[in-house]
């Protein structure tokens, strides 16, 4: 069994349907625990959020 | 070639992007429709959207045309992890196996990884969908339709239609949007009035002849580690798509007049909506400087072509 994160940096042309079976059983797996609560939104690093800050300050982000 | 434009440059097929800037400032408009000026990171929001949104119609149309919904999860997911990774191109633009890398966007939501996990997300969130897809006169499921109308003067509308819906014996057109703003009522309160929503409905209406009551929004939330999905709904009765059809020829009218006469005015009023427009910096300097802003902080990119299938 492979580690999604190796998975995502496999040529995805290489990827087998087990391979995309496992992908979208862990992302499930993440749905059930967010669902559940155990999943908080996560929180930025100051780095990542002072250059967000500046993105803002420069009108960078739009949305679709 | 862009072919939205007849031999003297003036734009004669709109779609919402352009009537928008149209509404907004001719002097908008001109630089992004006109030139092609845009920002480097805009190109993020798009890619992940546009893969996002595809993702999400192709899945529609598997099913609608029979296939297991596991099957067509399975697909759509393989299709995006392809679209997200950058190959190299042979001669004919193929993608090479075993070339390139992963796309990274350089964004901290708007990643490859979360992109998968919202179109997961998504078809699961929606699985028990009372939604049913509308089947057209030929019994061919309206899903992924491009389509071009000519209306009056020698203009076309053209728009991208995801998917047509049956809601409550509402006929609606189904849209997919992706923010990373919270979503609320205050949200999908900015579509209504909203041209993109007006022109969908009109298209419904007018070139498939469907009584299209107006268009439901699907709404993504993408977090660092969630998405969150809300749908709203927005209306348009048949008054207001006409005030709308009268407004948008209009602004066409008058953006093709400003591109004969080479003149195209601000509308300064506009320049703090939305957070500011993203070109304020470079109105805000001497007309002769303006070029050189412009180069250091936008790109030359492809101009935007109304007609070009996406």
């Amino acid at each position: 069994m492979s580690d999604i994160t190796e998975l995502f940096q496999r040529d995805p042309l290489s990827l087998t349907t087990e391979d995309i079976d496992q992908i979208i059983a862990r992302y499930r797996e993440a749905r059930t625990q967010f669902n559940m609560g155990n999943v908080k939104a996560g929180k930025l690093d100051n780095k990542t959020s002072m250059a967000l800050e500046k993105a803002k300050q420069m009108k960078l982000d739009i949305d679709l | 070639m862009n072919s939205s434009f007849d031999s003297t440059g003036v734009q004669f097929a709109w779609d919402s992007t352009s009537v928008k800037l149209a509404e907004e400032c001719l002097y908008k408009y001109k630089l992004k429709m006109l030139d092609g000026w845009s920002e480097p990171s805009v190109s993020v929001h798009l890619r992940f959207g546009g893969i996002y949104a595809t993702a999400l119609e192709h899945y529609h149309k598997h099913v609608a045309y029979g296939m297991d919904t596991e099957d067509a999860l399975r697909a759509v997911v393989a299709e995006a992890m392809v679209l997200t990774w950058d190959y190299e191109k042979d001669e004919d633009g193929n993608p090479i196996p075993e070339t390139g890398q992963a796309w990274n966007p350089m964004h901290n939501t708007k990643t490859r990884d979360n992109l998968i996990r919202t179109i997961i997300w998504y078809i699961d969130h929606f699985a028990n969908d009372e939604l049913h897809v509308v089947k057209l006169a030929d019994g061919t499921p309206a899903v992924e339709y491009s389509i071009a109308l000519p209306v009056d003067d020698g203009i076309v509308f053209t728009c991208h239609l995801d998917r047509l819906v049956d809601y409550s014996d509402n006929l609606m057109v189904m849209d997919q949007k992706t923010t990373g703003a919270t979503l609320s009522a205050a949200y999908f309160s900015a579509y209504s009035p909203d041209t993109q929503m007006s022109m969908y409905t009109f298209m419904g209406k007018t070139a498939l002849k469907i009584p299209v009551k107006g268009v439901i929004i699907d709404a993504a939330q993408i977090a660092v580690g969630f998405s969150r999905f809300e749908r709203g709904m927005t209306f348009r009765t048949d008054s207001q798509l006409n005030e709308w059809y009268n407004d948008t020829m209009y602004h066409i009218e008058t953006a093709q007049h400003a591109t004969r006469e080479h003149y195209f005015p601000m509308n300064r009023s506009s320049c703090g909506n939305y957070g500011g427009c993203q070109f304020r910096k470079v109105c805000s300097k001497s007309p002769e400087h303006r070029l050189n802003f412009l180069k250091a902080d936008f790109v030359l990119d492809e101009r935007w072509d109304p007609l070009k299938r996406r």
